[in-house]
């Protein structure tokens, strides 16, 4: 009698080596099951039917409406033809709970266009005249006036443009940031007599929190502490010293200031990432920048992606790629896809975190300026410079989704800069 | 029992997730690609049961087996995601893959395999392959241990029918 197990393991070996599982499946599944918002997903036959005709008769009603009430103001083509005319529409007030993007209406030196998410225009803010250099929130409901000007007085503005509360005073602070609650903004100050490096958020109307000193230097000019994340979700901040490259990072409890983790020693890397919510970071190849001159011998050969506090290890990629930001839900990372010098092409990619799949990619011959990240979601907003050169200024605007599409909104000034 | 001993502790619950079922995703992915023969599909559908593990984890204080209960919950979901083809092949064509080819099918074992009813397919895996004993086949098939041996028998009968089995 022949015994089959062995012809049949034979035979599911064969079917099983030719589809390995995906490299970090056991991090990248448990931490997808542990984050997942609770949902349930029936796979329902007919519930897609009612779905379907749901939808139907929605978008049916839908168009029907906005062709009444916005007649002849929005363009339902938001793609490249929007690019060398103004929309010059007043899409009115932003719709609550919308997550937008905004630009400057190049036909209204103080007006704000909002645009969804799907690349359509759903709301113009009409700015003071003096108020034209705004940053916006991530989620777009909120804006701060003069955020990256000397001196550390910005002044809050609410989703229609109107003050909140008078200017703040956070003299000194370095690289101010939005946290992810979209209220907050958290910076890092240097006193400029004791070289304390101080961690501090602000909110609209308030006197800034001081949460907790992070590191103090023997001078001035001896390293720079840097705010990589800033998460109210988490209660997390993470600041990083750098000395030409990371040398030493602190994970911050912004609630209490306690340290929660402290990491030196650092091998050798371009730069830090972390995700919105600070729980996960990228450690960067020096591979994946053309400006550090670093020994080959003591590269790290791949860009590294982990949990922030666990360690653990998510995903690695290519070391000539660097990691710029992450996906609002983590899935994904917009990466340089080569070596990068800031001010030069950038050749750039989305990369699916669980497959290593590149979902989309840019053709690397424009100026790339900077990006959005959609809250919770799959998609960035990116802006490449009009005129060549990196910084404020007209800049192609596009928005990227995670299934390998892209919008071109038109040729704006963002207001993530 | 050990994981309920884990479970219990509220702590850090990722930590007992990965724990108790981390150490199974593997299995799991594998089971998936039998049944589904799809790798893409086969990563999605271990997900989504990774998912629902993590939302009933609890239930493992009277579960014996964690791998057999993981491994039935990406089977239930194998098994979903099979019936839902259907109209997911309308939703979203792909002109260009289709059934991925295995090269275990162009021998006669696995051409044989191949063409066997998924849940036998799948018995064959679960016992010949990953080397679960019978009580945990069946945990996975919804069987008694001596329903997974009859169904393992009649599912060895149909892929050679002059094999006996030992």
């Amino acid at each position: 009698m022949d015994d089959p197990r062995s012809e049949i393991r034979d035979a599911f070996e064969r079917e099983q080596a030719a589809h390995p599982p995906a490299v970090g499946l056991r991090p990248a599944t448990v931490r997808a099951a542990s984050t997942r918002p609770r949902r349930e997903q029936p796979n329902l036959q007919w519930l897609a039917m009612v779905a379907t005709i749901v939808i139907g008769v929605l978008v049916v009603v839908a168009l029907m409406s906005s062709r009444l009430t916005n007649r002849g103001a929005i363009s339902r083509t938001p793609a490249s033809s929007a690019a060398t005319t103004s929309p010059a529409g007043d899409y009115g007030p932003p719709p609550a709970g919308v997550n937008l993007i905004y630009v400057h209406d190049p036909g209204h030196r103080t007006w704000l266009i909002g645009y969804d998410w799907s690349g359509k225009p759903r709301a113009t803010v009409k700015l003071d005249p003096t108020q034209t250099a705004v940053t916006m929130a991530p989620d777009g409901q909120r804006f701060a006036l003069g955020l990256y000007a000397k001196g550390g007085n910005w002044q809050f503005l609410d989703s229609v443009g109107k003050p909140i509360g008078g200017p703040t005073a956070l003299p000194g602070v370095i690289n101010p940031r939005w946290a992810d609650d979209n209220k907050h903004v958290c910076g890092i100050t240097l006193d400029q007599q004791t070289f304390a490096w101080t961690l501090w958020t602000q909110l609209p109307g308030e006197v800034a929190k001081r949460v907790a000193e992070i590191a103090r230097d023997s001078g001035i000019g001896q390293s720079f502490v840097g705010l990589v994340g800033c998460s109210f979700k988490n209660d997390t901040a993470v600041a990083v010293r750098t000395l030409n490259v990371p040398s030493e990072y602190w994970v911050i409890q912004l609630s209490t200031g306690k340290l929660l983790k402290h990491q030196d020693d650092l091998p050798p890397m371009a730069g830090i990432v972390a995700s919105d919510d600070a729980s996960l970071i990228a450690e960067n190849s020096t591979r994946s920048t053309g400006m550090i001159d670093a020994p080959a011998s003591s590269t790290r050969s791949a860009t590294t992606i982990r949990f922030l506090m666990k360690d653990t290890v998510v995903a690695t990629i290519d070391g000539s790629m660097g990691v710029l930001a992450f996906s609002g839900d983590k899935s994904l990372a917009l990466v340089t896809l080569a070596p990068w010098v800031g001010g030069q092409p950038a050749h750039l990619g989305v990369v699916e975190l669980s497959t290593g799949a590149v979902v989309w990619q840019d053709d690397g011959t424009t100026v790339f300026d900077w990006f959005v990240v959609q809250p919770g979601g799959r998609s960035f907003a990116l802006s490449y410079s009009a005129s060549g050169q990196p910084g404020p200024g007209p800049a192609t605007v596009l928005i990227v989704s995670g299934d390998g599409t892209a919008i071109k909104l038109g040729v704006y000034s963002p207001t993530w800069w | 029992m050990q994981q309920a001993a884990v479970v219990s502790a509220e702590g850090d619950r990722e930590g007992d997730f990965d724990f108790l079922v981390g150490p199974h995703l593997e299995a799991g992915y594998r089971t998936a690609l039998a049944i589904l023969r799809d790798p893409d599909e086969a990563h999605d559908a271990v997900q989504e049961a990774a998912f629902k593990a993590w939302r009933r984890i609890k239930q493992l204080r009277q579960a014996g087996s964690a791998r057999a209960w993981f491994l039935a919950i990406v089977a239930n979901q194998c098994r979903s995601t099979r019936r839902g083809r259907w109209w997911s092949v309308v939703r979203l064509p792909r002109v260009d893959t289709g059934r991925q080819e295995f090269d275990s099918d162009r021998n006669d074992i696995g051409s044989a395999l191949a063409k066997l009813p998924a849940e036998d397919r799948l018995a064959l895996f679960l016992h010949f392959y990953l080397d679960l004993p019978l009580e945990e086949v069946g945990t996975v098939l919804g069987l008694s241990a001596g329903g997974a041996k009859t169904r393992v028998y009649r599912a060895v009968k149909k892929l050679r029918p002059d094999l006996e089995m030992s």
